[in-house]
């Protein structure tokens, strides 16, 4: 997949999303925990609350009936003989908690009760544990919860050791499950448990009876109860133990863990469909104007390709947006200042056209004028020299003849320069021309023409071009001929023909072995009539190169030598590619 | 039809305007033995005037002659028209005409009309060239000296 961040579009969009969703999600993470720590505050005061009135209660209840058995004793200590039975009995009635009041001799048999019926004089409690603590503790011993044989309540009962009795009192603590029922609030159910992990009170009515031991369910397997606060996490309940102090029992507030999960995922959930909304919204809203800002861009970039691909009339128009308006105007300058140019260029390029069409036209009249004179002067300077040298002596006959050379020599010159002009005239006509067979042909002629010269030829074969095949032919004669001529006074002349490649592109070669040429020279090889060697030495007018010049230049070519004087010279010419002919 | 060829003159008709051309090409043809009989107008038209007997030429009763030696640059009719007009008619359709050049293009001119068997002569006459366009069209006869009769 393409890296969305190279669009404009796709840059556009993936920033809004992520500046959409990460505030987004920050903004989560914070209000849910916030929304929690706020839970858990609140939760946190309520059970403090809670076990505050707990303890307070606690307190009060254990203190109120010790306060209750610190009288009794005391009033039974002052009047050991008085009613102490009837004392007890009504006490017992009175003070609906007191199930049962007992005043045990030191070896604990039963020296009062507050119901003959329930527990007999002179009975043997020795056995119980409120003896037994009662005996060993220094002040008021609270025993642990029990069930009341009798009466089926959870009971306690609390000790004292006198100087020779020991007083008693059975309490229930159902009280304590009223209490807590009018304690407990929606989300949670609170008991006391003693430091076994019964449940003494629950402010389920109906737990409080069933007499649970907490120890019975699978999750509290630790040892929960310490002296400290502790909090167990299942899946269905908190759990918080607080214990109560002085009695050595545990507030247990349980919360019912979905109560508490509830706000939270709703909060979570609420917070993930504004960010979902949000987030279409916004994704829609951002392809909405990516879109537009596209479309703008690819306006103008249909346009502006307009301009490119030549049509230099196309005027840009302005879009919605200032800042491609600038860029715009500054295009659409530029457009005219290239439309000004090229017509210029146009109009120039047809003037210069025009002036070459009338200077070649001009110089090719002029040479072919010029033959019909020198035609005349040659043939009345022979006619004078066959006719008429009877009367001449050697002096005129010389004039004559030299009179005549020079009429020759511009004769050639002139067809020199008609031949120039020819090349530079006219349509090229390209086609595939197999360059090895007419350099073949080429040196087969002047080996004809040649037969005493022993040249040795090396012609490189399926050498193919796309050119004009005359003019071609024209230019390979000349450069054929030169080597041809400046290896005469070789013994063995050579002359190679063939193609290299050069970065990319073809080259042609014709080599020889001759005189060579001095390299300082090179860059007037081709100017027309420059030569670099004397008639004398060889023949020639010097434009044989400088029409080659012309045909490769035709043909989109360059042409350059290399020489050497003594050691022979190469020249090398480019054609323009049929591929890259696309004009 | 033209006339009978009773005299053993061949004539040889030169269809040049320029006055040196004339003279050039009459002194080449002279020297060289080539014919007895030259005849040389200077434009198309009297040429053809000449041929079929007309005009100037209407009582003239010269023999047709045996060759044409015709310029390409002629005023009024041009040289290409009066070889059109030369092959076209009957009469002198079959008289061998060599064309007087003055450049190697004239040449291709010539030859893409396709205007019948041609030799080319350059100007001035050049002998060498010359015998070879006799050789090629089979006259001999002009190289041969005619005695007068």
């Amino acid at each position: 997949m393409k890296n969305p961040f190279k669009t404009l579009k796709g840059t556009m969009i993936l920033s809004l999303m992520l500046m959409l969703i990460i505030p987004l999600i920050i903004v989560s993470v914070i209000v849910s925990r916030t929304i929690v720590k706020e839970l858990s505050d609140t939760l946190t005061e309520e059970n403090e609350v809670i076990t505050r009135e707990i303890s307070i209660y606690a307190e009060s209840f254990f203190h109120k009936h010790e306060e209750l058995l610190s009288t009794i004793s005391s009033y039974y200590i002052e009047n050991p003989n008085f009613q102490t039975e009837s004392a007890l009995e009504s006490i017992s009635k009175i003070y609906e908690t007191v199930e049962l009041v007992l005043i045990l001799d030191l070896d604990g048999k039963v020296r009062f009760t507050s119901n003959e019926s329930r527990t007999k004089i002179g009975f043997d409690m020795s056995r119980q544990s409120f003896f037994d603590g009662a005996m060993n503790t220094h002040g008021y011993f609270w025993s642990l919860p029990f069930i009341d044989p009798v009466t089926g309540e959870t009971t306690v009962t609390l000790s004292k050791k006198f100087d020779d009795f020991i007083i008693a009192g059975y309490v229930v603590v159902k009280d304590f499950t009223d209490f807590l029922e009018a304690l407990e609030y929606d989300i949670a159910s609170i008991a006391i448990v003693d430091n076994s992990g019964n449940i003494i009170a629950h402010s389920d009515p109906a737990r409080a009876i069933r007499r649970e031991n907490i120890n019975d369910d699978n999750y509290y397997n630790e040892d929960v109860l310490g002296s400290e606060t502790r909090e167990i996490y299942s899946e269905d309940e908190f759990i918080s133990f607080f214990p109560i102090s002085h009695t050595g029992w545990f507030t247990m507030i349980s919360i019912d863990a979905s109560v508490v999960r509830e706000p939270v995922n709703n909060s979570y959930m609420i917070l993930f469909l504004t960010t979902f909304v949000i987030g279409i919204i916004e994704i829609t809203v951002g392809i909405y104007i990516a879109n537009r800002i596209n479309n703008s861009i690819k306006k103008l970039s249909t346009q502006t390709g307009e301009v490119a691909r030549g049509n230099y009339s196309e005027i840009i128009q302005k879009t919605e947006y200032e800042e491609f308006n600038k860029l715009i105007e500054n295009f659409n300058m530029m457009t005219d200042s290239i439309r000004d140019r090229e017509d210029k260029l146009l109009e120039t390029n047809e003037e210069m056209k025009r002036v070459n069409k009338e200077l070649e036209a001009f110089s090719y009249s002029v040479s072919h004028d010029l033959r019909a004179p020198l035609r005349y002067v040659v043939g009345f300077s022979e006619a004078l020299k066959e006719d008429c040298s009877d009367n001449l002596d050697e002096l005129g006959k010389g004039y004559i003849k030299k009179i005549c050379d020079s009429a020759k020599d511009m004769g050639v010159l002139i067809n020199d320069i008609l031949k120039l002009s020819r090349v530079t005239r006219g349509e090229l006509n390209k086609k595939n021309i197999d360059l090895s067979k007419m350099v073949k042909s080429i040196f087969d002629y002047f080996q004809r023409e040649n037969p005493e010269r022993n040249v040795k030829v090396k012609v490189q074969n399926d050498v193919f071009v796309y050119a004009d095949e005359n003019l071609i032919h024209v230019a390979l004669e000349n450069l054929i001929g030169n080597s041809w001529k400046f290896t005469g006074k070789e013994e063995k002349g050579e002359i190679e023909f063939g193609v290299k490649k050069e970065n990319g592109q073809r080259v042609f070669y014709i080599r020889d072995n001759g005189a060579g040429f001095d390299s300082e020279y090179a860059h007037m090889i081709f100017e027309p009539f420059q030569r670099l060697h004397k008639s004398t030495e060889f023949e020639g007018t010097g434009i044989g190169t400088s029409l080659v010049k012309r045909v490769i230049s035709r043909h989109g070519g360059k042409i350059w030598a290399e020489g050497q004087i003594g050691k022979g010279a190469a020249f090398y010419f480019t054609l323009k590619e049929r591929s890259e002919d696309n004009g | 039809m033209g006339k009978n060829y009773t005299s053993k003159n061949k004539t040889i008709l030169v269809i040049e305007d320029n006055e040196n051309d004339q003279f050039l090409i009459m002194r080449s043809i002279r020297k060289h033995n080539i014919a007895n009989d030259i005849f040389v107008v200077g434009d198309g038209i009297e040429a053809l005037d000449y041929l079929y007997y007309r005009g100037r030429y209407k009582d003239s009763n010269h023999t047709a002659p045996h060759l044409i030696l015709l310029d390409l640059k002629l005023p009024k009719m041009g040289g290409l028209e009066v070889l059109k007009k030369i092959r076209e008619n009957p009469e002198t359709a079959l008289i061998p005409v060599i064309i007087l050049t003055s450049s190697d293009e004239e040449k291709d001119i010539v030859s893409s009309y396709k205007l019948g068997a041609n030799s080319y002569v350059r100007k001035p006459i050049d002998f060498v060239e010359f015998a070879e366009a006799i050789k090629n069209l089979g006259l001999y006869w002009l190289i041969l000296n005619v005695s007068a009769e």
